[in-house]
């Protein structure tokens, strides 16, 4: 078929990081507007750090030191707390068909999951940032000194844990039991982030080198660079019939 | 699900698909609207390969207008103009997006969320979306699905104005009497096949219905329950 004659249609799009970055923006200005996924996040997180510190106790906490709990309990609240907020990153573009008009636009629709990336990355971003201080006073450890090499940790793993996720939410959003289903597919498949993370934690709030940790390291880093690549890949076929 | 479907659209004209529920009409165009990928075939948009390398470029050509809006009810309507015009790179996207506004008589409510405003001012607001990027092709998948009669008017109204544009329309309808009177050529869908088509001016509302009805009887053995209502 052709088109018509008056019409000025431009040769291309906008450019592949711009449109990724203007879906994080309005992503993130709508989140702001509503506030709902990263209050739930919020509560959820908060309640299980809070259930930890207090069922362990002082005696606990003393007899184990903050290195011994504080990366199981930051882990499973992140996780828990971010898979909620993960769930919503493209239920939300279902609900007036948007994801269709953001896939005829015309760039590469790569674009869409990467902005989708940088945005429930500094939502989950912001969740830690206000964890990690509350984990800090709760359990005792010294977060200026640490916050360097935590912060390093951190980033590396919720780095591969939002790319699955952004990628999975996306698969799950057309099926009717997809909820469920996003903790079905991440949980096992982040076994090995989960364990890198804990290690890695444990050495960054005990003030010792990241060099201990070497191994667990070097795995995220390329548990995050197979993620990614895969997922730039696979995005296109997922929002297409 | 389409079999053997051969269609030529020419440059500037409307095309009115016709059918009932299942027959393809939808199906036809997320394939052209590079939505969905047929099995098998071949499907150009403007010279171009619908199937595979030139979709980004098809891509910034056409626009489409569903039944849904394509809007987020979370932003304002200049905001989500505004967001729309930065991904098609279209020059001066703010000018582009308040002129629109101005045009479809939503600036005063420019800076209201979506989520807001009546279905008619979101249909206006959906079409000045698909425009936005001022596509040689425009895509309408039942458009007039739960419109109201006011807003059904205006949308007949501002069909006919891009229809004056020199634009290419294809709009998928239920309705014959809409199809024809919105059209300059009619095609009709049934069982995934092109069953029948021609040009709107050589038929009468009454004689396109015998027609149309004869050709799901032929398709179906009998018209499907209720298609007469």
């Amino acid at each position: 078929m052709s088109g018509g004659g008056t019409s000025r249609s431009p040769a291309a799009g906008g450019s592949y990081l711009g449109g990724a970055l203007r879906i994080a923006g309005k992503d993130l200005r709508l989140e702001m507007r509503r506030l709902t996924g990263l209050t739930s996040m919020l509560v959820l997180a908060i309640a299980i750090v809070l259930a930890f510190a207090f069922c362990f106790g002082l005696p606990t906490l003393r007899r184990l030191g903050p290195e011994r709990l504080v990366p199981g309990v930051l882990w499973i609240s992140l996780l828990f707390s971010s898979l909620s907020g993960l769930r919503g990153a493209f239920a939300s573009e279902r609900e007036r068909e948007t994801l269709t008009a953001l896939v005829l636009c015309p760039i590469d629709p790569s674009a869409i999951y990467l902005g989708k990336l940088f945005s429930n990355l500094v939502v989950v971003g912001t969740l830690e940032a206000i964890l990690l201080p509350l984990t800090a006073v709760l359990f005792g450890w010294d977060l200026a000194s640490a916050l360097p090499a935590v912060a390093l940790v951190v980033f590396l793993h919720t780095l591969g844990f939002v790319a699955l996720g952004t990628l999975f939410s996306a698969m799950v959003t057309r099926l009717r039991q997809g909820e469920a289903l996003l903790a079905i597919l991440m949980l096992p498949l982040s076994v090995p982030l989960i364990i890198s993370a804990g290690k890695a934690t444990a050495v960054a709030i005990a003030l010792a080198p990241l060099t201990e940790v070497r191994f667990w390291l070097g795995l995220t880093a390329a548990f995050d660079a197979l993620t990614l690549a895969a997922s730039l890949l696979l995005f296109g076929f997922l929002v297409e019939e | 699900m389409l079999d053997g479907l051969s269609l030529e659209i020419a440059a500037g004209t409307s095309l009115s698909l016709l059918g009932p529920n299942g027959a393809g009409k939808t199906t036809l165009l997320r394939i052209l609207a590079t939505l969905a990928r047929p099995t098998s075939g071949r499907v150009e948009v403007n010279g171009l390969d619908a199937r595979g390398r030139d979709q980004i470029a098809i891509r910034a050509r056409i626009g489409v207008i569903s039944h849904q809006t394509f809007l987020y009810d979370g932003l304002t309507a200049r905001e989500n103009l505004l967001f729309f015009a930065r991904q098609y790179g279209v020059p001066d996207a703010r000018g582009r997006a308040e002129g629109l506004l101005r045009e479809f008589g939503l600036w005063e409510r420019r800076d209201d969320r979506v989520g807001t405003f009546s279905r008619g001012m979101q249909q206006r607001l959906t079409i000045a979306r698909a425009i936005l990027h001022e596509p040689e092709i425009l895509f309408l998948d039942e458009p007039f699905t739960g419109l109201d009669p006011a807003a059904s008017r205006l949308l007949r109204a501002l069909f006919e104005r891009l229809r004056g544009s020199g634009r290419t329309l294809v709009m998928t309808t239920h309705s014959v009497a809409e199809g024809l009177a919105l059209g300059d050529r009619w095609a009709i869908l049934a069982g995934g096949v092109l069953a029948d088509g021609g040009a709107c001016r050589e038929l009468t509302p009454a004689a396109l219905e015998a027609r149309y009805f004869e050709v799901l009887e032929t398709a179906h053995g009998s018209a499907p329950a209720g298609a007469r209502a």
